[in-house]
């Protein structure tokens, strides 16, 4: 192999392997520091008992803090996380259906809800609830 | 996990139905080999999808359909062998130890990131939760074949064709649950494909000194490591897009026919996994038309796979976002307006400049690269297909973000790194077949 090609070899290496390379430090430093269950893993198990109530397949609604803009990026991610934890349950982000799955991070009272025609059908902690929307029975 | 081994075997021997070659191993067959995974994951999505179609019931159907293909794809490989011709030999000189070693360390160490991210995050990251494996999990839950595609959660793009969600299905049916591992695994396995089918061909064509440098290159791309990790079609994309290009110069470099249908059906496969494969499936064929008596090869390859998702679009009511009417209506103002087109040639800029975080912007090291090493004299037009498959690639996403109807910002930030993700095995493979050999002639 003449000179020129070994150079070029050596320099597409070196650029390779400090991207691996810098990758693998990257990953391995967060991988020491990642919790022992992932978030994703962690946020649906939350849903395990409200999935344990809901039919089999059908539409709920859901809700989240009153005034959360649509355009939340956490909001959506935990609303896309739901999805993902109940289907084939089809969850849309609308509180016109019967059953809506409240996931709230602020204090409600449910005596508010209760007044918009929501009856609390059962909470299950760290803010998520199911609700039965009496206009929609 | 037993299923998905099946499918790479089915895979493999699909290949060798199709471009048969004598029973015992052949020149060829690490070409077969590496493009295994594309075709088999593509035969297990095709399964799935045609027994859902006609209403039968997971799991036992659908699978006794992948292992009816399987055992039809052994048994024509097998029949087909003894009439063969003899693979061409490989062309080119062997790779020195330490070239080898270097790619790898690359290989290694991108293997080891990538099993350490999907340890910490095994559902992947946010489209692979919201898209790709939900709808994976509306097919394996779900004992209708209506709600996955329900206009109610159009943000799930019902649209998105079922390469990637219905194998995945059929290898959770085969688990006997939703095993994030075999997703995992599905994805390294076309990881792999992404990285080999560019490497086995320049090695058959061009030698292993040239073929070490790259898959050198194209694992040093984290982008290709950290994208697989987050279980995302995009790799999967890439993948059969590579397969597909190396397949069809693969064709033409050995003046054999039978490659180019097996790359016509990878290109196929690339249609069925993202409405991106199918301007690449236009696009190889306009780049074919240098070699225009491989183009009806390709056709003939690309059918099947065109008929599945020629049912699979009529039967989904649900418009792509980017060609829906709300959207249409306004293309032409966006497509007038200079400032997009000046947003969106920065986007392409900054992130070429800064893809897979390279110490030096791979553009300048591939233009040094070939500044040392030279072109390989002569090179005849089909030799700069992949260069052109890539560049024609990035000229339509170009277009479709100057079009999109979506945030600018939001979507050059989003996806850009992804999207030159695609091309990237494409694009090197295609540095390496006009490079000149690395020994002196």
């Amino acid at each position: 192999m003449y000179a020129r090609a070994v150079g070029a070899v050596l320099i597409v290496a070196a650029v390779s392997l400090a991207s691996t390379g810098r990758l693998f430090t990257q990953v391995a430093d967060f991988y020491t520091q990642a919790p022992v269950v992932d978030g994703v893993t962690e946020f649906t198990g939350r849903l395990a008992q409200l999935k344990a109530m809901l039919p089999a397949s059908g539409v709920a609604g859901y809700m989240t803090d009153p005034g959360t803009p649509a355009t939340d990026t956490n909001a959506q991610a935990e609303y896309h996380l739901v999805q993902y934890a109940l289907a084939p349950v089809l969850v849309v982000y609308s509180t016109e259906q019967r059953y809506v799955i409240g996931n709230f991070h602020n204090r409600i009272s449910t005596g508010s809800l209760r007044e918009q025609g929501f009856e609390l059908v059962r909470e299950f902690g760290n803010g998520i609830a199911l609700f039965e929307n009496a206009k929609a029975k | 996990m037993l299923l998905l081994l099946v499918s790479v075997i089915a895979g493999f021997a699909l290949a060798r139905a199709i471009w048969p070659a004598p029973r015992q191993w052949s020149a060829c067959d690490p070409v077969r080999l590496a493009v295994a995974p594309v075709l088999g994951t593509g035969l297990a999505s095709v399964a799935y999808y045609l027994v859902r179609l006609v209403g039968g019931g997971p799991p036992v159907s659908a699978i006794g359909t992948l292992l009816l293909f399987s055992a039809a794809a052994v048994g024509a490989a097998y029949l087909r062998a003894p009439a063969a011709e003899a693979d061409p030999l490989p062309q080119g000189s062997k790779a020195p130890i330490w070239m080898t070693a270097l790619a790898g360390v690359a290989a290694a160490l991108a293997a080891i990131s990538f099993l350490l991210m999907v340890a910490a995050a095994p559902h992947g990251e946010w489209d692979a939760w919201s898209i790709w494996n939900l709808r994976a999990r509306f097919l394996f839950r779900a004992v209708e074949f209506v709600s996955p595609f329900s206009p109610l959660i159009e943000w799930t793009h019902p649209d998105y064709p079922l390469f990637l969600p219905a194998s995945i299905t059929l290898f959770w049916h085969g688990a006997g649950e939703e095993s994030m591992r075999v997703v995992a695994l599905l994805q390294a396995g076309l990881a792999c494909s992404a990285l080999a089918a560019p490497f086995t061909v320049i090695r058959h064509v061009r030698g292993g000194a040239l073929a070490a440098v790259t898959a050198l290159a194209i694992a040093g791309g984290s982008t290709l490591v950290r994208n697989a990790a987050t279980l995302y079609a995009d790799v999967p994309l890439a993948a059969c897009m590579a397969a597909a290009c190396a397949l069809l110069v693969l064709s033409i470099e050995t003046g054999r026919k039978e490659p180019a249908i097996v790359a016509g059906l990878a290109a196929g496969m690339a249609a069925w996994t993202k409405n991106e494969g199918q301007l690449f499936l236009i696009i190889l064929l306009a780049a074919a038309a240098v070699a225009w008596r491989h183009i009806p090869y390709l056709l003939a390859g690309a059918a099947p796979m065109l008929a599945v998702l020629g049912i699979f679009k009529l039967k989904s009511t649900a418009a792509n976002d980017l060609v829906n009417s709300a959207n249409a209506a306004n293309y032409g103002s966006r497509l007038a307006d200079l400032n997009r087109y000046w947003i969106t040639f920065w986007g392409f800029i900054s992130e070429s400049l800064t893809f897979s975080h390279f110490l030096i912007p791979p553009v300048l090291v591939f233009a040094v690269w070939l500044a040392l090493v030279r072109l390989r004299q002569p090179v005849p037009r089909t030799r700069w297909i992949p260069l052109a498959v890539a560049g024609a690639q990035l000229a339509g996403y170009f277009l479709v973000f100057v079009a999109t109807a979506a945030d600018l910002d939001w979507q050059i930030n989003g996806s850009m790194a992804r999207l030159l993700l695609h091309v990237w095995p494409i694009a090197l493979f295609g540095v390496f077949l006009v490079s000149a050999d690395l020994t002196p002639e």
